[in-house]
């Protein structure tokens, strides 16, 4: 009956309840109705999600539910504290709307099996999706980057969904080209490099991320779909040459685009250097970075620091904001979550019975894997910043959606391949606690 | 596809150890520095949620943090623009000057000598408090001061020649420190471009953050010179023509209007100092060598920092054997640089029986509860001159006033004992007028200095006594009356 995640459930719904009794009491100085409703919804929705799971997917793992909601509700918590009630709210609804959606996976979806049958349908859904934004009327540029669709009043970034299509169509492509994608020509250095005709994929993918990095000034996506892509070659093909090449063309693709566009010229250097402008160019992230030395190792305190000197404090540099108040306690747990979430994801890939499921699994691993890398180290300076979300953190309702419905996929994936191989004889607990590699 | 998944996992693993080793070196070994940063806000924002101890003058807060009701828990705020430069400011992005500076840890509560009360506070909850700080200025007197100053650029700096403390340290122009201490960040920055911007400096302390040309006054430290040689006496007869020719060189040093300083063409020392006869002291600084000058105004304190909140500049004699520059130093012109303060100094230990008493501008520390922590006691600084020297000046002093070039410094009743000086910097521009004195003269109870800055009357060629005596004099009487009243 899922019992550990339960449990673990329970504790994450204490937690977030009493992280939002201390920011009241903290920030505050009063406890609030919406302090209280807030941490109720959340844990509402979370156990109706786990009520879906017992009924519809008994066997899929029982850690990932509390490891996402944990970074989900403290996600919701930081955005209570930096912008307040509404934020918070509004953000609630997205919590609801997102796991709806990952519901709907679960009780809808029979297997993976129709997700890989048409991976160029999904491809092109996907560069759709990406070309979505300049559409007339309902496309919508903000702060520089054409990234949104204007629906009424909701701002979506079809970007996030097109991660999701994308991650789909890529697995099944390469699970169908698996041997031909291994096939060897020529050995040049030691590097067994593939067929010419069958690097044009990987070319096709790297002119498009060139063109969002151009078209709609996303340093962020345009890196996490290339690297990505060749990291799935990699797994699908066991060749470390494709490594070679995507790191070349990463190299050749990233010195353009420096030496010819401004904006990316200044991350890079306000990367190099962040303190060479502190008022200006290097703001944000040295104010960050004054936000993360605050910290220290046990933080100020929930409510008690300065986060909100960084702008864009809750969604993207969310994760300083947590590091500032929680200190690099809060930062590690954060990231350890983030790594409990991966190492699942990994083992469903492990375990995947088709290369089709495996591909998928490890296609949401290095997606999540990378938007963790890309966001953390931004916002800490060790890499450029970018406008990627903090996976299940941020403000911000389109990155929330796809992120559970990416755990939604898992769940099937998991639940599925555990099927398969005990058709008959019902699970104990002790054989869902974990899945074994 | 499993050896793949498992590199990749052990690859996932490597760089999120990065990412924390990243997050250990910003969090734990690069914290300090960071938080350190001149530029870095959150820490001067801890400031704000203290309520910092106020700066006292005569039994009044000067200085005090008041509740706010704004992100900030407390702001500072200051009463009059006339504190401003010994009381200094403390601002969130612009750091602290004067005793906010010099006393933040007091102030702010974090000071050793509080960790009883910081105990206390934690038990009770709330705010930090911190201590006060009780200065020895006289609050009329330095408002008197700066109301006196007007829109003047100068200072005064009013001694009490027994225990050196500070009755007055005003600087004209000055400016509201409030605008800098606002917890408003546009207001303030807007205010401290403008101050930057300003030509006549409203930061700069002129009564000891920056030197001038002393001339006359400086007559007092040659005098005292030549009576310490041993060569001189009050009554000594030295030479006064017209004009005075350097010897081994070309160069002639001239009274003003060209006129001998005494009709016998022959001067006392009492007599040249009075009339500040430039000839006379022209010789005296050739006879004696500037060696022997800047040993007694060593002695004074010229060279020292002091130990003012704020800190105070050093006061210069440059030493030489050039005969021309011996004599131009003599009468306190070619390099020599003098603070408002150390002048004030000098009139003091004249006034203290040549003993210079440590400046002190903070009387008494109190802990957040109010309770005296300490007692600032009075240091002698240094016996500069000895008595008879000293009480031979004092009759010179007297002379200027009753006789001489003094005369606006008199006060019905009281002997006053004073010196005129008006400083030539460059031809062309406007001189400085300098008025040093103490009174009552065989009592001293207080010693006080006022220079205006390019206050002189520019048609008045150097020597003149005429500007110190009717610009800077006036202040010092009115200033004098005011503290001697009370006292």
């Amino acid at each position: 009956m899922r019992r550990t995640e339960q449990r673990l459930l329970i504790l994450t719904s204490l937690v977030n309840l009493a992280s939002f009794l201390i920011i009241d009491l903290s920030a505050r100085g009063y406890f609030s109705v919406i302090g209280f409703v807030i941490p109720l919804a959340l844990a509402g929705i979370f156990f109706g999600f786990h009520f879906i799971l017992v009924k519809y997917r008994p066997a899929a793992d029982q850690l990932l539910l509390p490891a996402a909601a944990i970074l989900t509700a403290l996600g919701v918590a930081m955005i209570y504290r930096l912008t307040g009630g509404t934020g918070a709210l509004q953000q609630t609804i997205w919590v609801f709307i997102s796991l709806i959606a990952a519901a709907v996976i679960l009780i809808k979806l029979p297997n993976t099996r129709v997700l890989l049958r048409t991976p160029l349908v999904f491809m092109l859904a996907g560069l759709l999706l990406l070309a979505a934004p300049f559409l007339p009327v309902i496309g919508a540029t903000i702060n520089g980057a054409t990234l949104w669709l204007r629906v009424g009043p909701l701002s979506l970034q079809p970007a996030e969904f097109a991660k999701v299509v994308l991650i789909i169509g890529f697995a099944g492509y390469l699970a169908k080209h698996q041997s031909q994608l291994t096939f060897i020509q020529r050995k040049i250095l030691g590097i067994e490099l593939p067929r010419a005709k069958d690097i044009l994929p990987l070319l096709i993918v790297w002119a498009v991320s060139l063109i969002i990095l151009v078209g709609q000034r996303d340093l962020g996506t345009s890196l996490l779909f290339f690297a990505s892509a060749v990291l799935l070659l990699y797994i699908t093909t066991a060749r470390s040459s494709w490594l070679v090449i995507g790191f070349v063309l990463l190299i050749l693709g990233g010195a353009a685009a420096t030496a010819i566009f401004d904006h990316v010229q200044q991350r890079f250097n306000i990367w190099l250097d962040p303190f060479a402008d502190v008022a200006g160019s290097g703001f944000q992230v040295v104010q960050a970075i004054y936000g993360f030395a605050a910290g220290g190792i046990f933080g100020t305190g929930l409510g008690k620091g300065n986060s909100n000197l960084v702008p864009y404090a809750e969604s993207d540099f969310i994760f300083a904001a947590i590091a500032e108040e929680l200190g690099l306690v809060g930062a590690a747990a954060v990231i350890l979550l983030y790594g409990l979430v991966i190492t699942k994801a990994i083992k469903t890939a492990a375990v995947g019975r088709s290369p089709g499921n495996s591909l998928i699994a490890s296609g949401i691993a290095i997606f999540m894997f990378l938007q963790v890398l890309i966001t953390v180290g931004g916002v800490s300076g060790a890499l450029p910043i970018t406008g990627l979300t903090t996976i299940f953190l941020s403000a911000g309702g389109s990155s929330l959606v796809a992120s559970w419905i990416l755990i939604a996929i898992l769940f099937v994936l998991q639940d599925q391949d555990h099927a398969l191989s005990n058709i008959t004889t019902p699970l104990s607990d002790d054989q869902t606690r974990a899945i074994k590699l | 596809m499993k050896p793949q998944l498992n590199k990749l996992a052990i690859g996932f693993g490597a760089v999120f150890l990065l990412l924390f080793a990243n997050l250990t070196y910003l969090q734990v070994f690069e914290a300090n520095s960071l938080n350190n940063r001149a530029d870095n806000k959150r820490s001067l924002f801890k400031q704000y949620d203290i309520d910092r101890g106020a700066i006292i003058v005569s039994g009044q807060p000067v200085a005090y943090s008041v509740e706010t009701d704004g992100r900030f828990k407390f702001e500072r705020r200051y009463v009059s623009p006339a504190f401003t430069h010994p009381v200094g400011y403390l601002s969130s992005i612009y750091g602290a000057a004067g005793v906010e500076q010099a006393e933040n840890l007091l102030l702010a509560g974090t000071a050793d000598s509080l960790v009883v009360d910081r105990f206390r506070q934690l038990l009770d909850g709330g705010a930090r408090r911190g201590g006060s700080v009780a200065l020895t200025l006289d609050s009329s007197a330095q408002l008197l001061a700066y109301q006196l100053l007007g829109n003047r650029e100068g200072a005064v700096v009013a001694i009490e020649p027994r225990s050196g403390k500070i009755l007055i340290s005003a600087s004209s122009p000055s400016f509201d420190a409030n605008l800098l201490a606002t917890t408003n960040a546009q207001t303030m920055q807007q205010s401290w471009s403008r101050l930057i911007a300003d030509k006549t400096n409203p930061l700069l302390n002129r009564a000891y953050r920056e030197t001038w040309a002393p001339g006359s006054v400086f007559k007092l430290i040659t005098a005292a010179a030549a009576l310490e040689s041993g060569r001189y006496t009050e009554t000594t007869k030295i030479p006064a023509p017209a004009t005075y020719k350097i010897p081994g060189t070309k160069n002639t040093i001239s009274n003003w209007q060209n006129a001998p300083c005494n009709a016998s063409g022959e001067v006392t020392l009492q007599e040249a100092i009075a009339v500040s006869c430039n000839t006379a002291f022209a010789r005296l600084g050739v006879e004696l060598g500037s060696k022997q000058i800047s040993k007694v105004a060593a002695a004074f304190g010229f060279g020292s920092n002091f130990d003012l909140p704020g800190s105070v500049v050093k006061s210069l004699v440059p030493e030489t054997t050039d005969a021309a520059q011996n004599a131009l130093i003599a009468i306190g012109q070619f390099d020599v640089r003098v603070t408002a303060l150390q002048m004030a100094l000098v009139t003091a230990a004249i006034a203290n029986e040549g003993v210079v008493m440590q400046p002190k501008l903070i009387s008494e520390t109190f802990a957040p509860d109010l309770t005296l922590l300490k007692s600032l006691d009075s240091n002698v600084y240094n016996r500069a001159i000895k008595p008879t020297t000293a009480a031979a000046l004092n009759q010179m002093m007297q002379a200027v006033v009753e006789l001489g070039t003094g005369s606006n410094a008199r006060i019905a009743g009281v002997k006053v004992a004073g010196k005129t000086g008006t400083a030539e910097t460059q031809s062309g521009a406007a001189p400085h007028a300098w008025f040093v004195a103490f009174a009552p003269a065989d009592a001293p109870k207080v010693a006080i200095v006022v220079m205006l800055a390019g206050g002189g009357a520019t048609d008045q060629p150097a020597g003149s006594q005429i500007s110190g005596n009717q610009l800077a004099a006036p202040i010092a009487q009115r200033l004098l009356v005011e503290l001697l009243g009370r006292k």
